[in-house]
């Protein structure tokens, strides 16, 4: 059996790991507060410039952004990752990294120099780095408009030939306790023909018209792409605030089983001291 | 019929609410809606859009963005 004084040091030691978690906890949760609210805001205007771009894509028949340009046979696929940068959130960079895994071996399990990634988040790019797919880019969250560089490298990389598809994986926010990992394509874009809204567009100035539109379609990568990292921002925070929870409910628990057992050393040790005293009555005797 | 003006930033809903004239800081040259008036797409200027409602006339100051225009939707997006 341990000793009182070891016994005693570790419900010390658990005590303090449980103070840690708990603050932990707070912290995640104020951030996920500021992540969701960030989140929430910035929902709106990619929405609606999701609504525009499928309506510019399904009234311009005749526009040839390299963004449509669709290959039969896909070669080079690109994905974009969304890791986080700090550990301790619990399930959320595995879920990530299993769902990008399924994707890889469902349409490049063969040929592994054909994965083109693009890595968001320290977590990611130390995953990846010991697989044999090509990082394309691999950036930290520190590092100041994360997003809009990868926005830009991607759509570099389509562009030039480098990638033929793009696909961007990273978690949804379902509620605080759930979050999914989610895969969707983001380019080529797609004509698909919805009824309802017919018509094209006037665009202004008629003489630039290539121009507006090729504006308006490099920056919905970027829409895209951001409303994607505010969300997985949301799902980290939340994800950590959890898995902290958990933490400080395992540590309680804990602490309750080596007082029980402390409490027991304890009154073993009492028992003795008392039998000795009697004993030693008894013998005077 | 009105116009459904709205007007979104990267943070926020600035605006949104049906109008029955507005006018957009477009690029090349102030643009005025009425219902009805054509499917349109132009990149806008920083500045004011005006608005009327009823015989109420008010203005919003805004950043610069793009603007789309489809079956009376007049969607404003500023990037910001």
């Amino acid at each position: 059996m341990l000793n009182l004084k070891s016994i005693k040091r570790k419900i010390s030691s658990v005590k303090n790991t449980r103070q840690i978690t708990k603050a932990m906890k707070m912290v995640a949760g104020a951030k996920l507060k500021r992540a969701q609210a960030a989140m929430n805001g910035f929902k709106p205007y990619a929405d609606t410039y999701k609504a525009i771009l499928s309506n510019i894509v399904n009234n311009t028949l005749l526009f040839k952004h390299p963004f449509f340009r669709k290959s039969d046979a896909p070669q080079n696929i690109g994905y974009i990752i969304i890791s986080t940068d700090k550990g301790l959130c619990g399930s959320f960079n595995v879920n990530v990294f299993k769902r990008a895994a399924e994707e890889i071996s469902g349409k490049n399990a063969n040929n592994p120099e054909q994965v083109k990634l693009y890595i968001l988040g320290k977590k990611g790019s130390d995953f990846f780095k010991r697989r044999p797919y090509e990082i394309m880019y691999g950036v930290n969250f520190a590092a100041k408009n994360a997003g809009a560089e990868l926005a830009a490298a991607v759509s570099d990389g389509f562009i030039s030939g480098k990638i033929d598809e793009l696909y961007i994986i990273s978690n949804l926010y379902i509620s605080t306790l759930v979050q999914k990992a989610d895969s969707k394509r983001l380019l080529p874009l797609v004509n698909v023909k919805q009824p309802g809204f017919i018509g094209g567009y006037l665009i202004e100035p008629i003489a630039y018209e290539d121009e507006v539109l090729d504006k308006i379609f490099e920056r919905y990568i970027t829409v895209e792409i951001h409303a994607r990292i505010l969300e997985s921002r949301a799902c980290e925070e939340a994800s950590r605030m959890n898995a902290m929870d958990n933490a400080t409910r395992n540590a309680g628990k804990l602490i309750d089983k080596l007082t029980l057992s402390y409490n027991k050393a304890r009154q073993a040790a009492v028992t003795l001291e008392l039998l000795d005293i009697i004993n030693g009555v008894n013998s005077l005797k | 019929m009105p116009v459904k003006l709205k007007i979104i930033s990267a943070s926020k809903i600035l605006f949104e609410d049906n109008v029955d004239y507005c006018e957009i800081p477009g690029e090349y040259g102030t643009e005025g809606i009425l219902p009805g008036h054509i499917n349109f797409l132009s990149f806008i200027n920083a500045g004011v859009i005006k608005y009327k409602k009823g015989e109420k006339e008010n203005t919003i100051g805004i950043e610069a963005g793009f603007a789309e225009i489809n079956s009376d939707n007049v969607n404003v997006l500023i990037e910001s």
